[in-house]
């Protein structure tokens, strides 16, 4: 189970199981509120995790249609963001696999411009941010798929160790040792792109 | 940097201690190291900027909302969507609708050795086994587009041949016999690969009872080139002998511990010239292991299957695999199950359903170590029960039931 605290809570009255059990139950406009309770969450962190706005839209999209799909499998036992978050994450990872090599620097490029900030401050004070967004989420690419995963997982997702484990099928050992990895291979890359960055006499 | 040189245990609690995931006593000995350690002082405060740099970056927001776009894009969910059937239901369900698409004609096997072929079975059989739970094929002798691959997603399965057996009754009410099948196929355990498959009103005959698997395991080879042959093959490489009507077309060993319940019908599909059709429903009953070995070698750049879809009984997780690569670790421990890895091919096709795609899956699949431990346990169990030495004796294992389809390849 993810967080879900995390989120504020939606003003429908029904909760996730309730309305899971109501489009089951045949009213399709239930799954339309998990839809718009969840796309935004789950987008931001598919954006981090492929550093594409187009690909995450499209994952996000095609994470809804099959947990749709697939709503009957859906286990009480789990979160429904949990289950949901699992099924976006295989995708992302077969779609991952099937374009490799990703491009990093382009992804960045891609989205420059579009990095959401923060309203009232200055011009420079955003264009900063958005520079320094754009380097981490360059660096954030550079990292290996499973350390990228775990480091969305805990510092987008704000899981904990147990959570994370059970999303990723893996004792709380080794996720811990994975997010140490993760964060000292992040930290390197930053160095990498903070160098390239100042080397290209930005 | 190298893994090696900072992979110490004591340096990842102080990646825990940073985000708060130690123990008491763990925590203590760490704040202990930190007061006379300057390295490990210098490591937090890394560890905890690299946190924080990840926590600070903006989020992104889509704009717009998607549940239209989800909405339509998802089947028409049936009224009763949860039926109280169990996963024989369930399976009944699905394979009715594989086999509608797939056009087969099955025999009954083994146990119905006596009895003619379904496929020229008298209607008065079809009558008499009315009021049996059923296993329901179609036999459609047409339209190679009723193949899996829907060309167009525009029209849900459900839509078509409705997600209970009203409405299939309703779409074909020529194949009254199928009424009987009201008792069971109830689930809607529709199939992501199924969406969109116009099935053009075929025939259903009931020829059986459908006992309920373990798992579900849907396999495309990647053309035509490969079929039913090269499935047989895979079976026997891994000691499944089938049992079957000798006078089947389809490579039959004999008779071994392993069965196989259901043949297709050649006959029906050698009046086609291209086989576009080819396919195989198959019940083995083997180990876990074994069947884990065989999933797992039909992986692999080279193999001849295309995609392999693994499903557990009543729709669960089939957790079965995961996905080994110890050249790169970014892409082992990926269970590979419903919930894993997509079927969507290049031209987007088939996106929502699940499965490994094997042509481009280079990774090595195992077993889960859970899986694993449960079947060290249940050795161990009949073992002990069956009060034998615990060595070079054949142990009975115990096995898994697993309903093997075989999907013609698309070109």
């Amino acid at each position: 189970m993810l967080v879900s605290d995390e989120f504020p809570a939606d003003e429908s009255p029904m909760d996730d199981a309730q309305l899971v059990q109501a489009t089951l139950g045949g009213e399709r406009q239930a799954f339309g509120v998990l839809v718009e309770r969840y796309q935004d969450r789950l987008f931001n962190t598919l954006v981090r995790l492929t550093g594409s706005r187009h690909d995450a839209s499209d994952l996000v999209q095609d994470a809804f249609v099959q947990a749709m799909v697939k709503l009957d499998t859906f286990r009480g036992d789990a979160r429904f963001y949990t289950w949901l978050y699992r099924i976006a994450m295989n995708l992302s990872f077969s779609q991952h696999r099937k374009r490799r090599p990703v491009a990093s620097v382009d992804v960045a490029k891609e989205q420059a411009g579009e990095e959401p900030m923060d309203q009232g401050q200055g011009p420079e004070e955003d264009l900063l941010q958005t520079e320094r967004a754009q380097m981490v989420q360059q660096a954030l690419l550079r990292v290996g798929d499973e350390h990228r995963q775990i480091l969305v997982l805990r510092e987008m997702e704000g899981c904990s160790y147990d959570q994370i484990g059970e999303i990723l099928s893996v004792p709380v050992g080794t996720v811990r040792s994975r997010l140490f990895r993760a964060r000292l291979q992040l930290k390197e890359q930053l160095q990498i792109v903070l160098q390239d960055e100042l080397d290209q006499g930005k | 940097m190298s893994d090696a040189s900072f992979h110490d245990t004591d340096d990842e609690l102080l990646s825990a201690y940073v985000d708060g995931e130690l123990t008491d006593a763990e925590r203590a000995a760490v704040e202990q190291r930190l007061r006379d350690d300057p390295r490990a002082q210098a490591l937090v405060a890394e560890l905890r900027a690299v946190s924080e740099t990840l926590q600070a970056l903006p989020k992104f927001e889509l704009g717009t909302s998607l549940r239209e776009a989800v909405l339509r894009q998802s089947p028409i969910r049936a009224e009763r969507a949860h039926a109280e059937g169990g996963g024989t239901r369930r399976w009944a369900w699905a394979v009715l609708a594989v086999a509608a698409a797939l056009m087969l004609t099955v025999y009954l096997p083994e146990a119905n050795r006596d009895e003619q072929p379904l496929a020229q079975a008298p209607q008065k059989k079809l009558e008499a086994r009315q009021n049996e739970p059923q296993l329901i094929v179609a036999n459609e002798k047409a339209t190679p587009e009723l193949s899996l691959r829907a060309k167009s997603p525009a029209a849900p399965l459900s839509e078509t041949i409705g997600g209970t057996v009203e409405n299939i009754v309703e779409l074909k009410p020529e194949t009254d016999n199928i009424a009987s099948a009201d008792s069971f196929v109830t689930g809607t355990a529709i199939d992501g690969t199924l969406r969109g498959a116009p099935i053009q009103t075929p025939q259903i005959q009931p020829i059986g009872e459908l006992p309920a698997e373990d798992y579900l395991v849907h396999l495309t080879p990647v053309d035509r080139s490969v079929g039913t042959t090269e499935f047989d093959q895979l079976l026997a490489s891994h000691g499944i002998a089938l049992r079957g009507d000798s006078s089947n077309s389809s490579n039959r060993g004999a008779g071994e511990r392993r069965t196989d319940l259901f043949a297709v019908d050649k006959e029906a599909e050698e009046t086609k010239a291209d086989k576009p059709t080819e396919g195989e429903l198959v019940i083995v009953e083997a180990p876990l292991e074994q069947i884990q070995q065989l999933v797992a070698s039909c992986s692999g750049a080279n193999s001849p299957w295309k995609s392999l879809r693994l499903v557990g009984q009543d729709g669960a997780d089939a957790r079965l695999l995961e996905t080994k690569a110890d050249d790169s670790p970014a892409e082992a421990g990926i269970a590979v199950a419903m919930e894993s890895l997509s079927l969507s091919d290049d031209e987007g096709q088939e996106s929502h359903g699940w499965a490994l795609h094997l042509g481009r899956n280079r990774v090595a699949l195992g077993l889960l170590p859970e899986v694993e431990a449960v079947q060290r346990e249940l050795a161990g169990n009949e073992r002990q029960s069956a009060g034998e030495p615990s060595d070079n004796k054949q142990q009975p294992k115990a096995t898994i039931r697993v309903l093997f389809i075989l999907h013609p390849a698309e070109h």
